[in-house]
């Protein structure tokens, strides 16, 4: 499907166009949605299908309790509850183990006749050769689910269009002045638009984000909108998003020897070697990639954005903070259920973190 | 002279102090009110009676600093800081060797680390809900039918032990009359109520790596039972300041200083 982009000068015309446009893909016959990073989009895009990542802002989760435990990852729960609030039904979804949650979504998924097509995508937790060897294998036996063939010719392409558009948004996003907002939305605007109409538009912004002066390190799995909203309304800007979705996804797939004899061991590759999620087994270097970016940049400091029952993060949060203070970096964990219920509370966290720093 | 202002409007109580700031800085008064409905109105009200008591007339005062979770829509002043920064400023001054402060308010409790210069190191505040807070001691004084103020009083006459173990206020409130209900002596459940806070309190400072000189401020201190639990626990003195619920206030004012 097509999408129009008209014209999107500041934030707030991505926020109405990523809300539009969200709204129209669940209509969307082609559309083909996910929940976790590790999804390869490439895979779909060379289907024939346009991949959607499903993001929603929800106060509350009043049909999702009725049919799911409490403790779910709020983050999931929101997405049930669209699909409640919506009537949602027998949607092409693609699940993966990536966490408890994202486990028990399947199964609730299934229950509740959201599914029509879908496909269990299983993640290795590290990236030895048999792990990628593994996960090729698995993204090989979507393919085969969606496009019924292997069409090496298609894969390339899509490999190369979602690395073009990787490269427009790195662009937009690392290089650029424009404000963390814009930057935001920008990138979940690219999770869910049709890569082609994404890279033929001519994005162009006027708002400069120099005058924002507490840049910080965002930290986490995966985080509201309206967070990164409301913290820059109290003068925080996020210059680094090093969360599920965030910068680590902007890194190319390599073009070496293989690329075009056997692009699903190029993705396969990819993913794996990826900068780790938290869910890895091998969390040390995780975090050394946290410090190193960190002092790459200009920040005042780290914000952990601490969903609600997210288990990979709640496990490591305390080493984490751990580390980082023995680097002398200013860190402050937000605990949050995806809902910003207790904004006042979290008001004062950020205030008092600003006045520590400062 | 030079007279500063600084207000903390809490969720149960808004708290006023005055201090003068001349070779030194001395307390001059303070005032204290429920926060209400509007504490916009309680804290404007209390500032006028302050002025009034003490003999001065508005111009007196050079500036007023603003904390706590009203701080945002105040009409009397643009001046404000968070209660985590307040705290610390008032708990330094009145223990210059501080390095580690708890507060426990009606709301919500906070551990704050400081370096040797009072800057906040690190802090750490209570989950949402009011577990661990004054709202908990208020809840079981009245499932309980015993004043706050004679809840330390109870703690040291008590004989035995008792757990508390739920954290949640609601469901420890069930467990309280359920106690009664099994006939365990007020003094006794009390004294595990105390322990229940104090416990919250102890998990808070760990996670900022409590450091000696530790005060404790916030209304609840006023609670005896509390300190002696929270002593017991860290086996260690805490410093407790004979007005502990004004010390927000009194950072705040110490803010209007420098501000």
């Amino acid at each position: 499907m097509k999408q129009e982009f008209g014209d999107l000068s500041s934030y707030k015309d991505l926020k109405e166009f990523y809300e539009k446009n969200l709204d129209e893909s669940l209509k969307d016959e082609k559309s083909i949605f996910y929940f976790c990073s590790y999804v390869p989009v490439e895979v779909i895009y060379a289907s024939g299908f346009r991949p959607v990542r499903l993001n929603v802002n929800l106060e509350t989760f009043y049909l999702t309790d009725e049919v799911t435990p409490k403790y779910l990852c709020p983050y999931l729960k929101s997405i049930i509850e669209l699909f409640l609030k919506n009537n949602l039904k027998r949607k092409n979804i693609i699940f993966t183990d990536g966490c408890d949650s994202s486990r028990r979504v399947f199964e609730i998924f299934k229950e509740l006749s959201f599914v029509d097509k879908f496909y269990y995508l299983k993640i290795p937790f590290n990236e030895n050769p048999k792990d990628i060897e593994f996960f090729k294998d698995e993204i090989e036996k979507l393919y085969l689910l969606l496009n019924g063939k292997i069409d090496k010719e298609k894969l390339v392409n899509s490999i190369n269009l979602y690395n073009s558009g990787k490269k427009k948004l790195k662009e937009l996003v690392i290089s650029s002045q424009i404000d963390s907002l814009t930057k935001n939305y920008l990138n979940y605007i690219f999770q869910i638009v049709d890569i082609e109409d994404f890279l033929k538009q001519d994005f162009k912004f006027n708002n400069k984000d120099s005058e924002m002066k507490n840049r910080f390190y965002l930290f986490s799995t995966i985080f509201p909108l309206k967070f990164i909203e409301f913290a820059n309304s109290l003068g925080i800007s996020f210059d680094y998003d090093d969360t599920c979705f965030g910068y680590k996804n902007l890194s190319l797939i390599e073009e070496d020897s293989l690329f075009s004899e056997d692009p699903l061991f190029c993705i396969a590759k990819y993913y794996l070697k990826r900068e780790g999620c938290v869910r890895k087994r091998d969390f040390n270097s995780r975090i050394e990639s946290i410090i190193k970016n960190y002092k790459n940049g200009n920040y005042k400091g780290v914000i952990i954005y601490n969903l609600k029952y997210c288990d990979p993060l709640i496990f490591y949060l305390p080493l984490i903070k751990d580390r980082l203070s023995k680097e002398n970096i200013p860190t402050l964990i937000i605990d949050d259920d995806y809902t910003l219920g207790a904004k006042g509370q979290i008001r004062t966290r950020i205030e008092a973190f600003l006045e520590m720093v400062k | 002279m030079k007279y500063y202002i600084g207000v903390d409007i809490g969720s149960v109580a808004t708290k006023v102090v005055l201090i003068k700031n001349d070779s030194d800085v001395e307390f001059i008064g303070g005032k204290i009110s429920p926060t209400g409905s509007n504490g916009n109105f309680t804290a404007q009200k209390l500032i006028d009676e302050l002025i009034k008591e003490k003999n001065l007339n508005k111009n007196d005062i050079e500036k007023i600093l603003a904390t706590g979770y009203g701080r945002i829509n105040v009409s009397f002043t643009d001046l404000t800081k968070t209660e985590i920064s307040c705290h610390a400023k008032g708990a330094k001054f009145v223990f210059p060797k501080t390095k580690t402060v708890i507060d426990i308010g009606g709301q919500d409790s906070k551990a704050i680390k400081l370096n040797s210069n009072g800057d906040v190191l690190d802090f750490v505040m209570n989950d949402k809900c009011a577990a661990g807070t004054g709202r908990f001691l208020e809840v079981m004084s009245h499932a309980l039918q015993v004043n706050l103020s004679d809840f330390g009083k109870c703690h040291i006459e008590s004989k035995k032990d008792i757990q508390i173990s739920n954290i949640c206020t609601v469901f420890a409130e069930s467990e309280v009359i359920s106690l009664v209900s099994e006939g365990v002596d007020k003094k006794d459940i009390i004294k595990g109520i105390n322990y229940s806070i104090a416990k919250r309190a102890l998990t808070l400072l760990k996670r900022v790596n409590v450091e000696e000189e530790v005060t404790m401020t916030g209304g609840v201190a006023k609670n005896r039972g509390v300190v002696l639990a929270l002593e017991d626990l860290l086996k260690l003195k805490i410093n407790i300041p004979d007005i502990p619920e004004f010390i927000g206030a009194l950072g705040a004012a110490l803010y209007a200083i420098e501000s």
